[in-house]
């Protein structure tokens, strides 16, 4: 299915005729709202962690200049280097560069959402860099060519018997019949894959200033393997990812996995000071490797923390927009959202779905190319209540629809021009109650005139025709309040 | 107790019953009760929309009518309403020339209630001595909950008719996928939405559904409706009003 | 921004430094910019937040710490065993490696280890061990290797949280965490005096101690249970990249 061709209603048609991603979507969604609710329910301070959460990301977000000076500072005293990316293309250029200069042929990869934007993997590809997705659902996603459907949960959309096909096809192995098995089939081959490569290339979840501490959480165990195993990591960061000092992770390292997956804890943290020194009493034997990878030219350990812009400053500079740069991406307002539930991740057209892929898709990519986003929601603020930063999604969907219209940004010319005269239409006559109520009448008049067995019939107007497509619409009967209140007077 | 009636532009023009009934309860609960005809729209549509030229237009309007009013309150039947005044006007008039605007706003935006939040937390009223046979569930509208924080009112208020089983659904407060005009922009998400409210609905075993938007309540009669379902939809100041 | 932090910056990328700094004065406008500003401004630190547990920190006795983190350790799987005595632990360990089949174990190069003696003491139950600290020649790659090979790493922690039933290992030393990661069952060895009862008060700990000191550590990583995965069908499966079992063990009083 090529996503990009369709729009964003078309896309939604072909997510809800897919049986199978309906039942996937309902019982994911189902189970995440549940396990997170209970996860929720054991922190009584929880709307404490939340405001003190968003007022970190709101100090941090204000002086973002003087913490990724310090954070910078701070990772080069660790020995680490630090790459500041203006674009994707930076970032790709930088890590290519990196593997050619250190002669590494294959890079384990770990979840990130940063590198999705950039399509780290195929700017790598091309250059004849192998990359390797290590997260099952990303794993998963990468065999199968496809985009994620959750930011969690990428592969969420796919049933066992589909990933065990895919295996089966991929990877030339048995057709597994338990998940156990499609686990411990990732886990034997992906292994040998980190074992060989010779750089991870992953995100970071937070980024310390004080202390130059990258910090990543996960379940799996692929994150550590990817910044254990092969000499060299690469963290490519977000700049709004910096929080000021380590105290202030225990909020969000409460926050996250509870809101995320409903996990008190996630299985591994890992908490990063720059590249590694050897083991105590282990020499670091360049000429004596015999691995595919080549040598290293330095005998150390690297770490290259690349910072990445990729439009966040535009964000930035927008007051009213920045509030967006406080989300940690734990997905609960994914969960929570009727949209999400019914169109799944794909059907948003990029990488961020759900409410926060409403309001960042806009405006990293412009509102001429995901500009009709914001408009698909109801608006029922659900997502905010989930929000572990206690960003108002609402008010910044609110916020662009004005913008898109603003800027004239509309999907179809037609459709545009009909509803700005509908709507000026409209507020002329609001501000002039007699005409409003003639309005009224005659509107009223013409419904029941198009009308059959007491329902409304569309008679070639579009939006009527939209609505009775699903749902009744009973005739106007009677007259209007306003009249009867006048008869009775 | 003074109490001018803000009726929205839903119930005015096509449910204009639960206008009157909402007149009629707050009637015998011993409020004068008037109504500005020269009210219109609140603007809520155009804003949502994105258009804030319009909506700014119509809030203008808006203020113009009820700072006349002496009443002691403005009361709407409907959550969404009564938040745009109380929550999203502000934003409108928040330019530096709009300082006499913001006071007049002030004004009225300070005297608006939904009708449930009215009578349980301005009159302290529960009982209004309503009756009515049958088993009742709630739907929460989103903007009457989130925006207002109103949940509790209205169950008492349904809690105290006389006759009435009243029953929770499964997470009542989920949409109902109306959310305006994205109920015709992306008609088939939103019905996609509302077919899991209906079945809550269904499961709930009430044979009626009440809520206090008019704008809920099209979406899920109609919805109920097109799939020829028993069950019956009621908004929250008509069920009040019966005997 | 120092120039002997700039560099220090050595092994870089690209062959002029020109367009490092060119790069890194670009991003650092444009934030300045949308900023509203022209110079980076050093802000008034951020007000301080109470982040009281529902249970305080200080009522709790070290019986209850132990309670509450075995009870929590048990909800995510691991496994959790008292030991009173250096031979209850290396009974422990045998008992496991032998129903898991286990004929070799990595020791990381705690201390702790040397102090018990515990190489000897697995021995004499037919288990052999190495140790990450002291390896021989071959360097790293052996290291891993050996690894791969054995079934089973025993390493010491340095904090423990009872609210979550986690284990952390702060360690510089790198052969450590590696034995907490390659082999497929991980035991971790802990004192009941490092069970603290909040995420906040290891954070604390862990700044003071080994993160905001001259040489800093150069990680620390959180293990809660062992490696698991929800991608497929939201359907739990244990042991993805990580250890597929996890023991605690908490050792003495």
């Amino acid at each position: 299915m090529n996503h990009a061709e369709q729009d964003l209603a078309g896309r939604s048609h072909a997510a809800l005729e897919d049986a199978v991603l309906q039942t996937a979507l309902k019982s994911a969604t189902d189970t995440f709202i549940s396990r997170r609710r209970e996860a929720v329910a054991g922190v009584p301070e929880w709307q404490a962690l939340r405001a003190r959460a968003r007022r970190v990301k709101e100090h941090t977000i204000n002086n973002l200049d003087y913490y990724l000076e310090q954070l910078a500072e701070k990772v080069r005293e660790h020995g680490g280097h630090v790459y500041w990316a203006t674009t994707g293309e930076d970032v790709g250029h930088y890590c290519i560069e990196l593997a050619r200069a250190r002669g590494v042929t294959s890079v384990v990869k770990s979840k990130s959402m940063a590198t999705e934007e950039i399509e780290l993997n195929h700017a790598l590809e091309a250059a004849g860099v192998r990359p390797i997705e290590t997260d099952l659902g990303e794993y998963i996603i990468q065999l199968a060519r496809e985009k994620p459907s959750h930011i969690i949960v990428p592969a969420i959309h796919k049933t066992r018997e589909q990933i065990a096909e895919l295996f089966a096809e991929k990877l030339k192995c048995g057709l597994a019949r338990e998940v156990a098995e499609i686990t411990a089939v990732a886990r034997e081959r992906l292994r040998g894959e980190f074992l060989s490569a010779g750089m991870g290339i992953t995100g970071a979840n937070f980024a310390v200033a004080e202390t130059g501490t990258i910090v990543l959480v996960e379940n799996e165990g692929n994150i550590r393997l990817s910044t254990q195993v092969p000499r060299i990591h690469v963290a490519v960061v977000g700049i709004e990812k910096v929080v000021p000092r380590f105290e202030d992770l225990s909020v969000f390292l409460r926050l996250l996995p509870r809101s995320g997956t409903g996990q008190k804890q996630t299985a591994y943290v890992s908490f990063l000071n720059g590249p590694r020194r050897r083991t105590r009493g282990v020499e670091a034997d360049v000429a004596s490797r015999s691995s595919e990878q080549g040598q290293a030219s330095e005998s150390e350990f690297e770490f290259h923390l690349v910072l990445m812009d990729n439009g966040r400053t535009r964000i930035l500079a927008d007051e009213r927009m920045r509030e967006s740069l406080y989300c940690i991406r734990c997905g609960a307002c994914l969960n929570v959202c009727p949209v999400y539930q019914k169109i799944g991740g794909q059907a948003y057209g990029w990488i961020y779905p759900g409410p926060i892929g409403a309001v960042v898709s806009p405006l990293l990519q412009g509102l001429k190319q995901a500009g009709e986003l914001p408009f698909a929601s109801s608006l029922c603020g659900a997502c905010r209540d989930a929000c572990p930063v206690d960003i108002n999604l609402p008010d910044l969907l609110l916020a662009l629809r004005a913008k898109v219209k603003e800027a004239g940004a509309d999907v179809g010319v037609a459709r545009n021009f009909a509803e700005r005269t509908a709507m000026r239409g409209y507020a002329a006559a609001v501000k002039r109650p007699k005409l409003f109520a003639a309005a009224g009448r005659l509107v009223r008049g013409l419904a029941r005139l198009v009308s059959k067995d007491g329902k409304v019939r569309s008679a070639g107007v579009p939006a009527l025709g939209e609505w009775t497509k699903y749902r009744d619409l009973p005739a106007p009967r009677g007259g209007s309040f306003r009249e009867r209140w006048k008869k009775k007077r | 107790m003074r109490v001018s009636l803000f009726v929205t532009c839903l119930v005015d023009q096509l449910f204009p019953r639960v206008g009157e009934a909402m007149a009629a309860t707050l009637r015998r609960l011993g409020c004068e009760v008037t109504f500005n005809e020269a009210q219109t729209c609140c603007g809520q549509p155009a804003f949502n929309t994105g258009y804030r030229a319009q909506a700014r237009a119509m809030a203008e309007h808006f203020v113009r009518v009820f700072e006349r009013e002496r009443a002691d309150f403005i009361v709407a039947p409907s959550g969404s309403c009564a938040a745009m005044v109380r929550n999203f006007y502000g934003e409108l008039f928040h330019a530096p020339g709009d300082e006499e605007w913001r006071v007049r706003l002030e004004s009225v935006r300070t005297r608006v209630r939904e009708f449930s939040e009215f009578l349980v937390r301005e009159l302290g009223v529960e009982d209004v001595g309503a009756r009515f046979e049958g088993r009742v569930t709630y739907h929460d509208a989103c903007h009457l909950l989130r925006e207002l924080g109103v949940a509790d009112e209205p169950r008492r208020l349904i809690r105290a008719v006389r006759g009435v089983e009243f029953v929770e659904m499964e997470a009542p407060d989920t949409c109902c996928g109306f959310g305006g005009t994205f109920s015709v922009k992306y008609a088939e998400i939103s019905n996609s939405i509302l077919q899991e409210k209906l079945a809550r609905i269904t499961r709930s075993g009430a044979g009626t559904v009440v809520a206090n938007d008019s704008s809920c309540l099209m979406q899920i009669a109609g919805g109920l409706s097109r799939a020829g379902s028993p069950v019956k939809t009621m908004h929250l100041t008509e069920l009040l009003a019966s005997r | 921004m120092s120039d002997a932090s700039r560099a220090s910056d050595k092994g870089r990328v690209f062959a002029d430094d020109e367009r490092v700094l060119a790069d890194e004065g670009r991003v650092l406008d444009a934030v300045r910019r949308a900023l509203g500003r022209s110079e980076t401004a050093r802000p008034d630190p951020l007000e301080p937040f109470d982040e009281t547990n529902a249970e305080g920190e200080a009522e709790t006795s070290r019986e209850e710490l132990i309670a509450r983190f075995t009870f929590e350790a048990g909800a995510v799987g691991s496994h959790v065993h008292r030991a009173d005595s250096v031979g209850e632990l290396t009974d422990t360990v045998a008992r496991v490696c032998a129903d898991a089949d286990v004929k070799e174990v990595a020791l990381s190069g705690a201390e702790l280890f040397a102090e018990l003696n515990l190489s000897a003491r697995l021995a004499a139950h037919g288990l052999s061990s190495f140790a990450a600290s002291d390896f021989g020649p071959g360097g790293r790659e052996g290291l891993i290797a050996r690894l791969e090979g054995c079934g089973a790493g025993v390493t010491a922690a340095d904090y423990a949280i009872a609210e979550t039933g986690t284990v952390a290992l702060g360690s510089d030393e790198e052969g450590a965490l590696l034995v907490s990661l390659l082999p497929a069952i991980h035991f971790a060895v802990l004192r009941p005096s490092q069970i603290a009862w909040s995420l906040g008060a290891v954070i604390e700990r862990l700044k003071a101690e080994r993160m905001a000191r001259a040489e800093p550590c150069r990680s620390a990583t959180f293990i809660t249970g062992p490696s698991r995965t929800s991608d497929v069908e939201l359907v739990l499966s244990i042991g993805v990249h990580g250890p597929k079992e996890l023991h605690l063990i908490i050792l003495g009083e």
